[in-house]
């Protein structure tokens, strides 16, 4: 299929300058993905076809990327592109951002600067190790060797493994702050100046070992922590990656072009070739189709979707044959671009737990400070020799990284593994506060249901067909996001809605034919109601039709209450639906708690008055009447499929169709709340210790940079156990359960 | 005893080549994507 496309697109700007840029050499770099290398001889066959026209072809067959250089003059990007399709492959451009060129180069810099720091600080630390062990037995030009070994192998690490900590203090000095790096720069300038000095006049200790080994354990820890924030920061960029840059436009005459997806409009026809990314959220115009919606799910078997329904951008057209979709929504309007602006948000926000960890350990900062120039001049009258070990001592011990690092880690670690089970973390408070829940809220429709509703029962008035009225009703639900709407979803409709507008708990309403309608929820006319959700058809004023729509309900929904009320929690159905709907859905799942018939007010009052009554309330909800709910609750989840207002206000959002995930959230926070106090346990008992031990003279400077380290590199331990999901399986999921 | 006089600038020198291998293992972006280059092993040559 390569051959056929036009890949024109990305020789001009805007495209041009997002995909490729100006490498040192003057000539444009481009950093493609290619899909379908298998073996060497793929990589030979793309070098051979690039060689003419390139200075650089780097093909990494790990990764499926190649990366090349070559003169503007000489070729356009899409003739490369279209000599990597003529050898049978799928060349597909990578946004290649400033920002993101420096985030990785910044990386691959600080695991640079931990290795030099280890490798060197190893060689140190092996010369260093005769001191204490062969103390006095070394002849004094050997030891001079050995030290000045010492120098020549620790100024590296200090000047250039060392310089991210330098550079921060000297910010923070400038700044007028007592950031933590400020003690650390302090202690390791002190001990490289100190040990320059003693090597010079040839008597005293030397602590190029001390300076080694703390420069490494920080670095160590930090490039840990790091790894967890690259981590979510890449799901970031996957999510970004995941829309294409171009799309397929059918025209008029059916003809296709390859056009900017920014070029695309509301109700354009894109086709989607096998193995390619959909570029904007779409309903599907071909009868079947096989979706891999893993970036968004984490659900690795394909989806299948049906004519009708809504296939979202970035997924991946998992079929043999290619799609067609009518265009929805574009660019910062799909459903991909607001989940990545929610994580994006979620980033950016630092909870209040750490944001007080921060401020403890500025005090524990200013604590050092002070702490250190006292102990110099308690151990004074003991000598300058003393006082000088037992200062730098005090600054590295009680240095509080680990502090800092505590709960960041643990959130860090904890998101990683909840967005592993399906679950995308939007707000981290959320973790702290999910532990301490009790009772947990559910919409029905869409949340406990799969959101897939069937027509089963239609009543029209005298005087009209049931199929003018399913014509009706699927004209006017054409365009809607809610479960209702896919219950006339199979019927391509003859009419045309004006003016339809969301009736939020109520249904929809919009003109056809001068005609005002209204699609909204009712009552049924007998007591039970049959378990279905009713709905009545009214033209201006008068019901001309009922419809009866039946649920389904998700396959693990028993599975995950059950799995809840292990927990303790009590789980209770807040439903705009009818009372018998929701109470055959109750009863399946064996819920006793439940309200029927709530309007979006009655929600929230019924939530208040939870709350008020010393419930903590974990609301899980989708549609639009759901926002003010999920805003109120002290925990709230939406579901990925939901309207975009009820994920604005969900601190958690469901991306997978399992209900599963929920009770595995509760466990993961559970977990790390448990971490995180450990973790501020440790560094602060850790800190309360180290202080007068380092006073009293017991530490010597190696011994503190050791502890500090450790202190780190445990915390960053612990944490990352967050990463392992838990053991305790969710029950077995039940089949597949129809209400009504 | 005396060999130490050549085998501790030697054993610095080793150091440093060490490191410099490792800066050119980093900068080809041998160390990136780890976790997932596990589940991407390229099938054998027919």
């Amino acid at each position: 299929m390569g051959d056929k496309l036009d890949w024109s697109a990305y020789d001009a700007a805007p495209l041009i300058d997002q995909v490729s840029h100006v490498g040192g050499s003057g000539g444009r770099e481009m950093l493609l993905r290619v899909h379908g290398m298998h073996c060497s001889s793929c990589v030979g066959r793309i070098e051979q076809a690039l060689a003419s026209r390139c200075r650089r072809v780097q093909v990494n067959l790990g990764t499926g990327s190649v990366e090349l250089s070559w003169d503007e003059a000489a070729a356009r990007p899409s003739e490369l592109m279209q000599a990597i399709a003529d050898c049978g492959f799928r060349p597909e451009p990578i946004d290649d951002r400033p920002d993101i060129r420096i985030e990785q180069r910044e990386r691959r810099q600080l695991l640079i600067r931990v290795g030099v720091a280890g490798v060197l600080g190893m060689q140190v630390m092996m010369l260093a190790a005769t001191r204490y062990t062969e103390s006095g037995t070394i002849e004094p030009a050997m030891e001079l060797t050995m030290r000045y070994a010492q120098w020549a192998m620790s100024t590296p690490v200090l000047v250039y493994s060392g310089w991210p900590i330098l550079r921060q203090a000297l910010a923070d000095v400038r700044a007028r702050r007592f950031g933590m790096d400020v003690p650390i720069s302090l202690a390791l300038l002190l001990a490289y100046v100190a040990s320059g000095v003693t090597l010079l006049m040839q008597r005293g200790h030397v602590y190029y070992d001390s300076v080694t080994m703390f420069v490494f354990l920080l670095l160590l820890a930090r490039w840990f922590e790091g790894r967890g924030r690259a981590l979510a920061q890449q799901r970031l960029r996957e999510l970004a990656g995941a829309q294409p840059l171009t799309a397929l436009r059918e025209r008029g005459d059916r003809s296709v072009e390859q056009i900017d997806s920014k070029q695309l409009c509301h109700g354009d026809i894109v086709i989607v070739p096998p193995a390619s990314a959909v570029s904007a959220d779409g309903r599907l115009l071909s009868h079947c189709a096989e979706v891999d919606e893993s970036l968004l799910t984490g659900e690795a078997d394909p989806a299948v979707r049906c004519a009708g329904e809504m296939v979202m951008a970035g997924s991946i057209n998992a079929g043999s044959s290619a799609l067609r979709l009518q265009v929805t929504a574009v660019c910062a309007a799909t459903q991909l671009s607001h989940i990545q602006r929610l994580i994006h948000h979620a980033q950016q926000y630092r909870p209040q737990v750490q944001q007080r960890a921060d401020q403890i350990a500025r005090w524990i900062t200013v604590t050092v400070l002070v702490s250190a120039i006292a102990g110099a001049i308690l151990w004074w009258p003991s000598g300058a020799d003393v006082a000088f070990e037992v200062m730098l001592a005090v600054l590295v011990v009680t240095c509080p990284c680990a502090l800092s690092l505590a709960t960041p880690a643990a959130l860090a670690a904890a998101g990683s593994s909840l967005a592993s089970s399906g679950i995308l973390l939007t707000r981290a408070d959320a973790l702290l506060q999910l532990p301490r829940i009790d009772t947990v809220c559910f919409d029905k429709t869409g949340t406990l249901t799969t959101g897939q509703m069937r027509c089963v029962s239609v009543q029209p008035a005298d005087g009209y067909s049931a199929d003018d009225c399913l014509d009706m009703a699927a004209a006017l639900e054409r365009d809607i996001q809610h479960p209702v709407a896919t219950a006339f979803r199979d019927r391509q409709p003859t009419l045309k809605a004006d003016r339809v507008e969301t009736l939020p708990a109520r249904g929809v309403r919009g003109w056809i034919d001068n005609a005002s309608l209204q699609l909204i929820s009712s009552e049924p006319r007998d007591r039970q109601g049959g378990g279905l959700t009713w709905l009545d058809l009214i033209r201006d004023g008068r019901c001309i039709a009922r419809f009866g729509l039946s649920h389904q309900l998700r396959p693990d929904a028993r599975a995950c209450i059950e799995a809840l009320r292990a927990e303790g929690l009590r789980p209770v159905i807040l439903s705009g639906d009818s009372a018998s709907a929701v109470a055959t859905v109750a009863e399946t799942l064996g819920i006793t708690d439940y309200r029927a018939a709530l309007r979006p007010g009655d929600k929230l009052a019924l939530l208040r008055r939870l709350q008020a009554a010393g419930s903590r309330v974990w609301m899980i909800g989708d549609g639009i009447n759901d926002a003010p709910t999920l805003a109120a609750a002290d925990v709230s989840t939406s579901l990925v499929s939901g309207s975009a207002l009820a994920q604005t206000h969900a601190a958690l959002l469901l991306t997978t169709a399992s209900l599963s995930a929920l009770p595995e959230a509760y466990r993961v926070a559970q977990r790390t709340r448990r971490i995180i106090r450990q973790n501020l346990a440790w560094a602060a008992l850790y800190n309360v210790a180290a202080i007068p031990l380092a006073l009293a003279g017991s530490v010597t400077p190696w011994l503190a940079a050791l502890g500090m380290g450790i202190s780190s590199v445990v915390v960053v331990a612990n944490a990352l156990r967050l990463s392992v999901p838990s053991h305790r399986a969710m029950a077995t999921t039940s089949p597949d359960l129809a209400c009504a | 005893m005396s060999s130490l006089y050549v085998l501790v600038p030697l054993g610095a020198l080793f150091a440093a080549i060490a490191a410099g291998f490792f800066v050119v293992a980093v900068n080809g972006r041998q160390f990136e994507r780890l976790d997932e280059l596990s589940g991407q092993l390229p099938d054998e040559e027919p």
